[in-house]
């Protein structure tokens, strides 16, 4: 299913995030990480952040992590961004 | 972010604090059905503090049900919160409103005038100069004229003056000027006169361009005699008077005693003070205390004026004047007898500097000192300089009646 769409994407042009129903995120240094369409918050401490996407789950890790504002398809989060990992969401 | 801060405050919101279990998904959950949450803090063992508006924090109670979590409100902020607060005490917004109104309305006046220079007599004659632009205490400054209008009445109506201007900052007047420098003086011929000597001097040279010179170099005059005579012997047996000008050089000797101690006295803080408050509303000084009686045997004064202002320099007209007697005790301490012959030399020195004329020129120095008792020393300085020692005497002529 997800080959369908991202031929559909790739002949039509259109944003994979969009057909395919993906995450973007964006990362500004290591300080801000901006994730849109998100699909759950799984856990939430200061060293660790698991966010749900599309059949996956990203696993940020680092210092005084922090959600500074949740919104129903944008989570912003802020502290010292060590890493960013994708795994299976059943990792865990 | 700013403009964020400011919404949230108008609307009102709740900072409330979440403990349980499932807290991830309780945010998840407020997230999803549109609750908006922000200023959310970091998670510990407590739990995690959020901020959540007014109107959504009823939407929050069946999520709340849901997760099991527990919710405990730590702080109501905003403005509704204030407005249900003071609601009971109408008089207090009351006055803050007048006070509010009053400090706008006495902001669009001047109250007071600053005059910023070192010269008094100038800035006195500036300060009723700016008087005619309409620059003063309980002026209204929207009927003010314009800042260039300002420039030329007080360039108009002040001599000496190259540049003047009128900074409006909030209720202070504030004028800054720049003196020229004048031209020199016309010398005034319209009368006789002679040039005498100011005072006893041996002659180095004289440049003579109207009278008679009546010396010649290495001459040793005294002070009053004559040194270049404006009345010229005609060959007719008669005379006439001229206005004398000329340069006379000439060798003075100028000398002062002194008698110094060696010692000084040091005023040495023993701590204790007394302020004394004055309250400056709009040019009115209102005392903050009854008597400002200092029982200090010696003291230091220090003054402080603060002023409120909002920004850099929008003055409001309120100010807290502070005037600060501080005891110190005079502790004597002694001193070198080179320092003491140091010290009067400058001291002497600095005399007969204010003797001297314009342009005159040291040749020669000569310090001496003696002891006296054992904590005087008597300092003399004698010093040799080249200056001008002419000064005009007018010619009174005197109008002998022929006799009969």
């Amino acid at each position: 299913m997800s080959n369908i769409r991202e031929k559909i994407a790739e002949i039509t042009e259109f944003p994979k995030d969009v057909v395919m129903d993906l995450p973007r995120i964006v990362i500004v240094g290591n300080r801000e990480l901006q994730i849109e369409n998100y699909k759950g918050l799984l856990e939430y401490s200061q060293d660790i952040i698991r966010v749900a996407v599309n059949n996956k789950q990203i696993i940020i890790t680092g210092v005084d992590l922090c959600i500074n504002r949740m919104e129903s398809d944008t989570l912003f989060i802020g502290g010292r961004i060590m890493s960013i990992e994708f795994c299976s969401k059943n990792k865990r | 972010m700013f403009l964020n801060k400011i919404f949230h405050f108008v609307k009102g919101y709740v900072i409330i604090k979440i403990t349980g279990f499932y807290i991830e998904r309780f945010l998840y959950i407020c997230a999803r059905r549109g609750i908006r949450l922000f200023g959310i803090g970091k998670k510990t063992q407590d739990g995690v503090v959020v901020c959540i508006s007014i109107s959504d924090f009823y939407r929050v109670m069946p999520v709340r049900y849901k997760t099991g979590t527990h919710i405990r409100i730590i702080q109501k902020c905003g403005l509704p919160f204030l407005i249900k607060q003071f609601r009971k005490r109408s008089f207090l917004v009351i006055g803050l409103l007048l006070v509010a109104i009053a400090m706008f309305v006495s902001s669009n006046f001047i109250w007071s005038v600053e005059i910023m220079g070192d010269n008094d007599e100038l800035s006195r004659s500036v300060a009723s100069a700016v008087k005619k632009t309409g620059v003063h205490i309980g002026a209204f400054k929207p009927s003010l004229m314009e800042g260039e209008s300002m420039k030329s009445i007080i360039l108009n109506n002040t001599d000496n003056l190259v540049w003047a201007w009128v900074y409006i900052k909030g209720t202070k007047a504030v004028v800054e000027y720049k003196e020229g420098i004048l031209p020199p003086k016309v010398v005034d011929k319209s009368f006789p006169c002679d040039i005498v000597a100011r005072r006893d001097g041996l002659i180095v040279s004289v440049v003579e361009k109207s009278g008679r010179t009546r010396v010649l170099k290495n001459d040793t005059v005294a002070k009053g005699d004559l040194l270049i005579a404006g009345t010229i012997d005609m060959t007719d047996g008669g005379y006439k008077t001229v206005h004398a000008i000329g340069d006379v050089y000439a060798y003075t000797w100028h000398e002062k005693s002194g008698e110094y101690k060696m010692y000084e006295d040091i005023n040495i803080p023993t701590g204790r003070e007394k302020k004394y408050r004055t309250f400056k509303l709009f040019s009115k000084c209102f005392d903050l205390f009854f008597k400002d009686n200092v029982d200090f045997e010696n003291y230091t004064i220090s003054e402080k004026l603060s002023e409120m202002k909002i920004g850099e320099d929008n003055y409001l007209g309120i100010g807290i004047y502070e005037k600060t007697y501080r005891e110190v005790s005079v502790e004597r301490k002694p001193i070198s007898y080179d320092l003491a012959v140091e010290k009067g030399r400058n001291d002497l020195e600095e005399k007969i500097a204010k003797e001297l004329a314009c342009g005159s020129r040291l040749t020669d120095k000569k310090v001496s000192h003696e002891m006296i008792d054992d904590e005087t020393v008597k300092v003399t300085v004698t010093m040799e300089f080249i200056e001008k020692i002419g000064e005009e005497i007018p010619i009174i002529e005197q109008n002998t009646a022929p006799e009969e």
